[in-house]
């Protein structure tokens, strides 16, 4: 891993623990949902997050992206506390990282036009700047400017998925989190959104948290790898390292799992 | 081979209060004894639909055949269905006990089929609960309520997609173990790829009607339909570089 | 649960044509509200003829006029003198008059020989609009406190749920009469009303804020609020552009729903003296005379107004129902 560029993200110990009910007469318990996650994030590289269900890695992005606070640990964004950024100037933090979704039918407003959707996150801009901003992204992500007066329900899954990714893209940011972006798509859309993300990020210098269960699909736009496993990181580096010889038996048994293709 | 069922012209609909909408058809489709078919399809090709047609459960959907004719040479009860979701194919009521005993009357046919699906008899017990199962654990249960039914025909409808990975690829080689025991496989899935080491033949499925299909592992090295290639081409490889 | 559209259209079209009633009742009644004639204490309906005694059709419409007289039972019952005809006039200067001394009275007189008709339609102003206005501000109360309450959760939603079941658990009618016996039972008309209107609003916010804090709890974790924190909008921004409008189709329904139980509400305070008075007409205080049986068996025109107070309440909840219906298609 890069040593040598400042970090956009640093986490150091970071624990999310949930208090979960463990029956009617029982005192709840905690449970980690993530555990001592010690993660360094620079700019302009794709990440991959793999896990399967239960890891963390939905946890770890709700809090790279500010929206759960973690129980302990310290986690940074260009050097400064997140929590604190978030209070002080969330603006700048909002403007340079953003997020798209998993699931293409729930995030975006069923009573938006497609155009409200993608304003949504623009501040104050002039009418111009705003439209430019908003016929840029459409471009980005392939979708006609007609599409801007649509409504999601006259969408398809792949096409609202995009939608998503412009309205991220909008605010011109630093660093992308996508959380399993297509998992809830047929796999020719599937493969179509990828084709996707790799021109944005030879086009766009923009770095990447690409989050999945399938350690292929990752393969195929991550330049490095982070594996956890019950809410911990087992493995993380470069990619062509981790998949040749992983050093953790879990990276083992996910490759192993691969159904074999072609 | 004998054959255990055949669908000549088959058209499947869907009423609704806008009338009546066309899932399938016009479909021929045949299977013999001890095939394992795998159907292939992306979301709305009409592949779970055909599935619950050959399992006498699309009027629970408001579906019915409009056209066509779908014979069985099997009894329905020699046909067992592996749902999707584990988690919602099992009563919270009910034990697993009172579920195998719901299909079986004989203990030591249960006793011989839960050890076929491996499920770990010392972490949970006839008289545990769904809710304190794990999904593949679930799913096991689930095989091992389909096999007891002694089976000509399993129609799993994609039974792994809601499990993880690793879980996924030993349920698969179970499949596999059931499958050399001869019985036949009627294998639903949107995951092209697993179909590659456990069928022997493939019926891929788009917007209702079949693409194309034939023997593996031919077809997905000489596709003649430019879908299937697509489809093909759109599984993501694991990718070293 | 299937729609009947001819039942909602004809509930509509009679909402409407009630509340045009109300507004236009000036222009639309033939008399004043207050408007006495002693002499014809509880007339029956007027009766209009097309046919005079000696057989003549005529296009317009004609009445006679009529004197008291008591029969053998020392009962008031009024007879036509068929000597003049007195023909109805339309649109000018009200909807449908009658020159005197020829009255026209559609719905009967009460005892003080107001016309019923006319009363109806000025009580409708009152009644009607106590109703809607007070389930608007139960609406928009449950949905401010609701919204508060599921999108903060926490001790925001502890403290204002605990209210609101406070509230839902008096039942209605008592504390309609505990609030308005707190006050002053000498009020003027304008403060009756507001003060009726606060009242039922207040019976009112707390289902709608439970059902309310259930939807906005369900919604506030759909990935389009996250995905809007993580756009940078604020928590007040989130709730009017993308929580708010999730509502209004419950809201409509609800609104709909509660307006026969005000108009009720509202009756019952008038009927027992607590609500709108004399010379103010309400549906409520119309309702009074109606009270003896008596007066059912000698004249049954009185109830009328009961009648259009089912009627009202009965389309209201049929528009409710259509609500329902469309929202859940």
């Amino acid at each position: 891993m890069d040593q040598g560029q400042s970090a956009l993200f640093e986490l150091s110990g970071v624990t999310k623990a949930y208090r979960v009910r463990a029956g009617i007469f029982r005192q709840p318990r905690p449970f980690d949902a993530i555990r001592n996650i010690d993660l360094r994030l620079v700019p302009g590289v794709s990440y991959g997050l793999v896990g399967e269900s239960g890891s963390g890695k939905s946890t770890l992005a709700g809090i790279l992206i500010g929206l759960i606070q973690p129980t302990c640990g310290t986690v940074k964004f260009e050097g400064q506390g997140l929590s604190d950024l978030l209070r002080l100037n969330s603006r700048y933090f909002r403007n340079n990282v953003q997020m798209v979704f998993q699931n293409p039918y729930l995030s975006l407003d069923p009573r938006w036009t497609v155009r409200k959707i993608m304003e949504e996150g623009i501040g104050q801009l002039s009418a111009r700047e705003k439209s430019m901003r908003l016929s840029e992204s459409l471009e980005l992500v392939r979708l006609p400017g007609e599409f801007l007066k649509r409504k999601p329900r006259e969408l398809s899954g792949g096409e609202r998925q995009r939608v998503a990714i412009a309205r991220a893209l909008v605010m011109r940011p630093e660093f992308l989190i996508l959380d399993e972006p297509t998992s809830q798509l047929d796999v020719s859309i599937q493969a179509q959104v990828i084709n996707l993300l790799q021109e944005m990020l030879d086009k766009l210098k923009v770095g990447l948290l690409f989050i999945s269960h399938d350690l292929a699909l990752v393969s195929q736009i991550a330049q490095e790898i982070v594996v956890m496993h019950r809410g911990e990181i087992v493995e993380k580096g470069l990619k062509p390292r981790i998949l040749s010889s992983p050093a953790s038996f879990y990276t083992r048994q996910l490759l192993n799992s691969i159904p074999p293709w072609p | 081979m004998k054959k255990i069922l055949a669908a000549s012209q088959l058209e499947i609909g869907y009423r609704s209060t806008n009338g009546l909408k066309k899932a399938v058809g016009p479909i021929d489709f045949e299977m013999r004894e001890g095939e394992c078919v795998g159907l292939i399809g992306e979301s709305g090709a009409g592949k779970s639909t055909l599935a619950l047609e050959i399992l006498g459960l699309l009027g629970w959907k408001s579906g019915e055949r409009v056209a066509g004719r779908l014979d069985l040479y099997i009894k329905r009860d020699e046909i067992a269905y592996i749902p999707q979701d584990p988690h919602a194919s099992l009563d919270p009521l009910c034990s697993i006990g009172d579920h195998f005993r719901e299909i079986a009357k004989k203990n030591s046919l249960i006793g011989k089929t839960l050890e076929q699906v491996r499920l770990p008899l010392d972490k949970i017990s006839l008289r545990s609960y769904p809710h304190e199962l794990s999904g593949g654990m679930k799913q096991r249960v689930l095989i091992a309520m389909a096999l007891l039914r002694q089976p000509k025909l399993i129609v799993a409808d994609e039974p792994t997609s809601s499990l993880d990975v690793t879980l996924q690829a030993d349920i698969m080689d179970l499949f596999r173990q059931i499958h050399g025991g001869g019985i036949a496989f009627l294998f639903v899935t949107h995951q092209v790829p697993l179909t590659r080491d456990f069928c022997e033949r493939v019926v891929i499925m788009r917007s209702g009607i079949i693409a194309e299909q034939g023997p593996l592992p031919h077809l997905f090295s000489n596709p003649a339909n430019p879908y299937t290639r697509m489809l093909i081409d759109s599984v993501p490889r694991l990718c070293l570089s | 649960m299937k729609a009947r559209p001819s039942a909602f259209c004809a509930a509509l079209v009679f909402v409407i044509v009630i509340m045009i009633g109300a507004l236009l009742a000036g222009w639309i009644a033939p008399y004043s509200p207050q408007e006495e004639v002693r002499r014809d204490s509880y007339h029956p309906p007027t009766k209009i003829h097309f046919v005079d005694s000696r057989g003549h059709f005529s296009f317009r419409p004609f009445v006679y006029a009529t004197h008291a007289e008591y029969d053998d039972n020392l009962r008031r019952v009024y007879s036509e003198d068929q000597s003049h005809k007195y023909y109805l006039r339309f649109l000018i200067p009200r909807l449908v008059t009658v020159e005197e001394p020829g009255r026209i009275y559609l719905l009967g007189t009460d005892s003080r020989g107001r016309d019923l008709f006319t009363r109806i339609l000025f009580g409708a102003r009152l009644s009607l609009s106590m109703a809607v206005l007070g389930a608007l501000l139960a609406g928009f109360a449950g949905l401010v406190m609701g919204s508060l309450s599921g999108y903060f959760g926490g001790n925001v939603d502890a403290v204002l749920m605990r209210v609101a079941e406070f509230f839902i658990m008096i039942p209605g009618f008592y504390l309609l009469l505990a609030l308005r016996g707190v006050l002053p039972p000498s009020l003027d008309t304008k403060q009756v009303y507001a003060l009726i209107v606060v009242i039922l609003a207040l019976i009112g916010w707390g289902s709608v804020a439970r059902v309310i804090r259930g939807l906005v709890y369900s919604i506030r974790e759909k990935d389009f609020v996250r995905a809007a924190k993580v756009l940078g909008r604020g928590d007040a921004e989130i709730l009017v552009r993308h929580i708010f409008p999730h509502t209004f189709s419950y809201l409509a329904i609800v609104i709909s729903v509660s307006i026969p139980g005000f108009i009720l509400g509202e009756s019952a305070l008038s009927v027992l003296g607590l609500g709108i008075q004399d010379p103010d007409v309400s549906w409520g205080n119309l309702l009074t005379e109606s009270l003896a049986v008596a007066h059912l068996r000698m004249h049954p025109w009185i109830v009328a107004p009961a009648i259009l107070i089912i009627v009202t309440s009965l389309c209201f909840n049929r528009l409710g129902d259509a609500f329902n219906y469309r929202s859940q298609s």
